[in-house]
């Protein structure tokens, strides 16, 4: 029996996974732009989302990201909600293209695994931290974006290089367009993660130390990368590589920093 | 009703043919008055006349009748001297059908999928439309092509990939810059192939472009022509700082781009991609600047290769536009043949 909420994110998984059915006959005829009722999916997709997270916000008396459940929630509607601001170029392409599948097969794996279970901790609670962690997820969906665009930067331009002819690399962006996306989602990331920085100052105990200097490398490093792309001191290959880069390292020091967090590892 | 088209292509006819049997907008007009006058109101008829095709369909209650008319037709035009030359096919029902869907997914075009033809298929529609000569069979029928020229180019690969080599280095140019309404390109050498490429690129959009050349008039011309600039080609290496795309065609013997020569200015560009098609045999662009970061260098052959795929390609889609159309000429004569039952019950 799934209850109020879960049953909203079930419905989002179900459009999500329809958005995906609907693009996946225009693929069959080769081509990745969307029909225009899977853009009204989507959004309805958004919708039933916002709206789980609303209702559990509601039931925990906290922002919803006590458990990894609730975590790989915001992060997949971070995601679909730039995929709905970044606009067509994204959404008619490749990049686009796999959103819908990603979010459908996230949610519904995160809603299979006991992972939504109530969490003894106790979570601080206070604008500051709700603010602190939910800019920190944004960030780090915009990030995972940017990180695409990277990856599909480099394959373009390796093909475009070597000369290789790859039919579905034809419908992706091109270099030009997809450098853009790449500058902008990081500028975005800065200004999430500098938010999430500045919001973690007033509630970060001493013992936080570790996460807070990985977070300012990070910060020191993306800021260096998007500065030097939007100065043009970097070519966009390299911007892209960078981008991935970052994101990979990110992610994959992520847990292993958490667990010498005390307030990060209860996740 | 029956439906009949006669057709004069590139496909079986000479373009001295052709001319002697094509209309300008006013003739057109006549024609379809005339084409009125001769089966009392009755007929309906749709010309189309491209410099590759001179089409006719006409619907009227019998295919004799209709045969007749477009006799007269071209009696009363004064171009029934010309037929003994001409060998126009015919078309009848269901295999004129086919053809105005094949006419308008571009199958027949000389360059199989291209885009202009379906334009062309409505300009003539509308003209008899406005002329009220396209009755509800011709009505239906063309409708009916336009959506089905729209499914074929939508859901099949009938115009992916350049079939010509400037249309192939464009199509690249578009995977690097996007929009190529930015981009400034340099065309070094006046040659045709060169001339051809750089046609290609301001056909999709390119609006600044300079010329050098040897023979400086040459250069001249084409740059007064195209609205773009001259360098003498003396000169020209500076210009690599400014140019987004260089396409060189001169018929040097020897390397006129070595890659140290190039070094300094594409350092000095900074971080900026540059595509460089070189179209001269033996090549001008020295193949080591393939390996500089941001260069993106195409040889004439390189080009040849992937035209010569995409054509394949092409071919391969037309199978595929092909169940396309049989299933909507299925239903169209389907329709046609509940329509014609449906108006004899209605007269009896």
């Amino acid at each position: 029996m799934i209850d109020g909420e879960r049953g909203w994110l079930l419905a989002a998984v179900c459009l999500y996974g329809g958005v995906f059915a609907a693009s996946l006959r225009t693929l069959r005829h080769h081509s990745l732009r969307p029909p225009p009722e899977a853009f009204l999916g989507f959004l309805s997709a958004f919708v039933c989302h916002t709206v789980f997270l609303f209702l559990r916000a509601a039931e925990i008396h906290h922002c919803p990201m006590t458990n990894l459940f609730e975590v790989a929630a915001f992060i997949g509607w971070s995601v679909a909600l730039i995929y709905l601001v970044v606009g067509p170029i994204y959404r008619m392409t490749l990049l686009g293209f796999l959103t819908a599948p990603m979010l459908a097969a996230g949610l519904a794996v995160s809603m299979l695994l006991p992972i939504d279970s109530p969490n003894p901790h106790q979570f601080p609670s206070g604008p500051a931290f709700e603010l602190h962690v939910a800019l920190s997820l944004l960030a780090y969906g915009c990030m995972a974006v940017s990180a695409t665009a990277g990856l599909f930067y480099l394959m373009q331009d390796h093909c475009l290089k070597r000369k290789y002819q790859i039919a579905w690399l034809a419908t992706i962006p091109s270099l030009h367009d997809l450098a853009q996306v790449n500058r902008h989602l990081m500028a975005v990331s800065i200004l999430f993660l500098t938010g999430g920085l500045v919001a973690s100052l007033p509630i970060a105990e001493q013992s936080e130390w570790p996460k807070l200097l990985w977070l300012v490398i990070f910060w020191f490093y993306l800021s260096a990368v998007t500065a030097a792309a939007w100065a043009r001191r970097i070519s966009s290959h390299r911007t892209a590589a960078h981008c991935v880069i970052i994101f990979v390292a990110m992610i994959s020091t992520f847990w292993l920093i958490n667990s010498f967090a005390p307030s990060h590892s209860s996740l | 009703m029956s439906l009949v088209c006669l057709s004069l292509s590139h496909h079986n006819s000479p373009v001295e043919i052709r001319e002697k049997f094509s209309f300008s907008e006013q003739a057109m007009r006549e024609a379809h008055d005339i084409f009125g006058q001769i089966s009392g109101g009755e007929g309906e008829l749709v010309l189309l006349s491209t410099c590759n095709r001179i089409e006719i369909y006409a619907a009227g209650p019998t295919q004799q009748e209709v045969g007749a008319w477009i006799n007269s037709l071209f009696d009363l035009t004064g171009r029934a001297g010309n037929m003994k030359d001409a060998e126009f096919l015919r078309f009848e029902d269901g295999a004129a059908v086919r053809h105005l869907f094949k006419v308008a997914s571009g199958l027949e075009s000389m360059v199989v999928g291209e885009t202009e033809i379906f334009g062309q298929v409505k300009k003539a529609y509308a003209l008899a439309n406005g002329c009220g000569r396209a009755g509800k069979l011709l009505h239906r029928f063309f409708q009916t092509a336009f959506r089905v020229g729209k499914k074929v180019r939508s859901e099949t690969e009938i115009t992916r990939g350049g079939t010509s080599v400037g249309a192939t280095a464009a199509e690249l140019a578009e995977h690097i810059f996007g929009n190529l309404s930015r981009c400034h390109v340099l065309l070094v050498g006046a040659s045709d192939t060169g001339e051809k490429t750089a046609r290609a690129l301001l056909l999709r959009g390119v609006s600044a472009i300079t010329v050098t050349n040897r023979t400086h008039e040459k250069a001249a011309a084409l740059a007064s022509e195209w609205k773009g600039r001259t360098v003498l080609f003396e000169g020209w290496f500076a210009e690599l700082l400014q140019a987004d795309i260089v396409v060189s065609a001169t018929s040097a013997q020897e390397t006129i781009l070595p890659l140290h020569e190039a070094r300094p200015f594409l350092a000095q560009r900074g971080p900026r991609p540059i595509f460089m098609i070189d179209l001269a045999v033996p090549r001008d662009l020295d193949p080591a600047l393939g390996a500089e970061p941001d260069v993106y260098l195409y040889n004439m052959d390189d080009l040849q290769t992937i035209t010569e795929q995409n054509k394949k390609d092409r071919r391969q889609a037309m199978l595929a536009a092909e169940a396309i159309l049989d299933a909507a000429v299925k239903d169209f004569v389907s329709w046609q043949a509940n329509s014609s039952n449906w108006n004899k019950e209605k007269n009896r």
